[in-house]
């Protein structure tokens, strides 16, 4: 499945990110690129940010932002 | 001859611990005239150790990553050897960054941090593996125990940086002829975060992956790790939990301000009331004890006894930093703050201005959108900073008497209001200047959640000294500055002995009075008395006469004299050594009869000092921060403005 709703404790391998090219520097500079490995966190829709754990660390991104990065489960 | 070195490294690395071990008390304070606030310094035997700050990648986005980039570029060519900090429980990350160091071919040794959470969690390195694999000596570390510490010296004394092995730098070897070129430098130091060199990250990637999974084995137990925050998390995030213990915490620091620090602050000011009172038995002539006693001991006092507070305000911050859940809190307000045009990224810098808006200032450059930038430098100034303390403190003493029960009372509940005046009007101009401001949106925003660990006390009451000492320093030097002049100007007049003694007589006929005293005659015919009358008919309708008038006046470069100031001027119109809130609660309002610092009165200098930009530092960073005057100066005509009317408000409606 390419960018389903991923739920809390579920794990994703990125398999391609949308957006401009600055963004996909950022990510890049962030340790997020094809094939990264992540898991989502606790992410309360409240908040507006999306929490998920990649490669040993703990990072949240804008919903918009995340919803550039196409995934498949697990 | 003095070396440099330099520690290099990735956010949350634990770079600022191992700068604070390697250097101990041997560190320059801040000065915020130049770059070394960015850059911090101090001296580890003949070497100078420079603390860069965190950089993720050197396709630098933020300004502050820009200042590492371009540092480490020049260390390529001026020889500067390098600390590189990885955080060994995420190495594939610190060693990306370390793949392209080794690439500029910059002299390195390799620290791998939180050796205590690889041990915890059973996670072992093979540090000689790992140092054949890039080519430099590699060293263990725990930077929160100074385990070891002793090899990582060992390796700085001896010099025995090398040049790793490179990475990916053949990628941009140019062949001219028989001559190779490499290109990689040039192409770093042109980066921006428009350029994207996939080739180049994917091929470092694998590298970096292949060095990890020969040199550490059972690396998946770090999904252990995070496992606890995360539980925590649910709690700290939830947004009605989450919000409750935030509000929480902040009404418990504010209380702790007030409360806890009351008992040495009433030590110190007895202390220099008995200390004035020594001057003016024991020294002479008299003008000398009068300089001393009533000049620079009085404006002295009126900071010192300030430092309880601010060593608990640090503090209290400080655990909260240490902890990890300073950057929860930008989570759970992002939300919030996208009411006002911010978003959580501005939490920190905004909480930051509690303790001084020019270190949050520069701080706005981890800011990638320029608008919200914008927004915060020119907002923050309105935080309830450091330098504010002294005057709400005093202030709030004298217009609510201290009743309550136990940790909680008035004063406390006083002091989180004002707190939250500035939020509120902080938030407001944000709003304001979001909307006005045009700039091209760069928008990009990740937020690390680092684990939840029980903060480090060595660090943190090292940061409160350091902070305290830049506090005392800096404000010391211009307190006693102005505290000399002050005196100058209080103690001598244009009139001579004979007019000032007429006056004195005429006023005992007047009042018909024998207890009126002639040293209050003094200073209102002084050079201050003076100035404090030219600004009465301005300040009057605020409810303030030419006394606080000389003190608004003298707290207008930095807004902490303002208290020593009236210490000092009520010092020299009294005979008596008495505390300074006792001063200020005798001073009598000539026209009504009552005290002057009533309750209206109290309350109207509380929100002017809320509201007015009084700090030259500040206006200079945020000149410095937004390339021109026209900032600094609409800021400061705007607090003003906004100064001036709610303090006029305040003052009509209680008068």
């Amino acid at each position: 499945m390419i960018k389903g709703s991923l739920e809390e404790g579920e794990r994703a391998i990125v398999v391609a990110i949308g957006g401009s090219m600055e963004f996909q520097n950022f990510l890049l500079a962030n340790g997020i690129s094809l094939g990264t490995i992540l898991t989502k966190n606790y992410s309360p829709r409240f908040s507006k940010l999306i929490n998920f754990s990649v490669s040993g660390k703990m990072l949240s991104l804008r919903t918009y932002d995340f919803s550039l990065i196409e995934y498949q489960k697990i | 001859m003095i070396k440099h070195i330099a520690l290099v490294g990735k956010p949350n690395s634990g770079k600022s611990s191992l700068f604070n071990l390697l250097t101990g008390l041997n560190q320059k304070i801040g000065n915020y005239s130049g770059v070394t606030v960015e850059k911090k310094a101090g001296r580890f035997l003949d070497f100078n150790v420079i603390d860069l700050p965190g950089i993720k990648s050197l396709k630098a986005v933020s300004l502050e990553e820009q200042i590492t980039k371009n540092s480490i570029l020049d260390y390529t060519e001026n020889k500067t050897p390098i600390v590189f900090v990885a955080n060994g429980m995420q190495l594939e990350d610190s060693l990306l960054l370390f793949s392209e160091i080794a690439d500029l071919q910059v002299r390195s040794v390799l620290a791998i941090n939180f050796k205590d959470d690889l041990d915890k969690n059973q996670i072992r390195v093979d540090i000689d593996q790992i140092s054949d694999q890039l080519g430099c000596p590699v060293v263990l570390l725990n930077s929160r125990t100074g385990d070891g510490l002793d090899e990582l010296k060992a390796l700085i004394i001896k010099e025995s940086f090398q040049v790793p092995n490179a990475v990916c730098r053949s990628l941009y070897d140019d062949f001219e002829g028989d001559e190779v070129k490499n290109s990689f430098k040039d192409k770093i130091r042109k980066l921006n975060a428009q350029v994207l060199d996939e080739d180049d990250f994917y091929k470092r990637q694998k590298i970096v992956a292949s060095i990890v999974r020969a040199s550490v084995a059972d690396l998946e137990k770090r999904t252990e790790f995070l496992k606890k925050s995360k539980k925590w998390d649910k709690i700290f995030l939830n947004p009605i939990l989450g919000t409750l213990f935030f509000l929480g915490t902040m009404l418990v620091l504010f209380q702790s301000v007030f409360h806890l620090a009351s008992y040495p602050m009433d030590w110190i000011d007895a202390g220099f009331a008995a200390a004035s009172t020594w001057a003016t038995n024991t020294i002479a002539p008299e003008w000398l004890a009068s300089l001393i006693s009533d000049g620079v001991l009085a404006g002295l006092g009126g900071v010192l006894i300030f430092i309880p507070q601010i060593a608990i305000l640090f503090f209290l911050l400080g655990l909260l930093e240490h902890s990890g859940y300073l950057a929860r809190i930008s989570f759970i307000s992002n939300r919030f703050l996208s009411l006002f045009g911010l978003s959580g990224q501005s939490v920190i810098p905004l909480m930051s201005s509690w303790a001084c808006a020019i270190p949050a200032i520069m701080s706005t450059r981890v800011i990638n959108d320029p608008r919200e930038r914008m927004a915060v430098i020119f907002a923050s100034p309105l935080m309830t900073c450091s330098a504010r303390l002294p005057v709400y403190t005093i202030l709030i003493a004298i217009m609510i008497p201290n009743k309550g029960s136990g940790f909680f009372n008035m004063q406390g509940v006083m002091l989180l209001g004002l707190y939250l005046i500035g939020v509120i009007a902080t938030l407001v101009v944000a709003y304001i200047v979001s909307r006005r401001t045009k700039t091209k949106e760069n928008n990009l925003w990740a937020l690390e959640l680092p684990v939840y660990r029980i903060p480090n006390w060595r660090n943190v009451l090292f940061n409160v000294y350091l902070k305290t000492k830049a506090f005392v320093i800096d404000a010391g030097k211009v307190i006693f500055i102005v505290s000399i002049i002050l005196w100058v100007l209080a103690s001598f007049s244009p009139k001579n002995d004979a007019f000032l003694q007429e006056q004195y007589q005429a006023l005992k006929l007047e009042q018909n009075s024998e207890n009126i005293s002639k040293e209050a005659i003094d200073l209102e015919y002084s050079y201050a008395g003076y100035l404090g009358k030219f600004i009465e008919p301005a300040i009057q309708p605020l409810g303030y006469d030419w006394k606080i008038g000389i003190a608004l006046i003298s707290s207008f470069a930095a807004r902490e004299v303002f208290v020593g100031s009236l210490s000092t001027i009520y010092s020299v119109g009294s005979e008596e050594e008495s505390l300074i809130k006792t001063r200020m609660q005798n001073e009598v309002n000539t026209q009504s009869g009552g005290p002057r610092f009533n309750f209206a009165t109290c309350l109207s200098l509380l929100l002017f000092y809320v509201f007015a930009l009084q700090c030259m530092s500040t206006m200079a960073i945020v000149k410095r921060e937004t390339g021109g005057w026209k900032y600094p100066i609409i800021q400061f005509v705007v607090m003003f403005i906004m100064a001036y009317v709610f303090a006029f408000a305040a003052y009509r409606f209680f008068m």
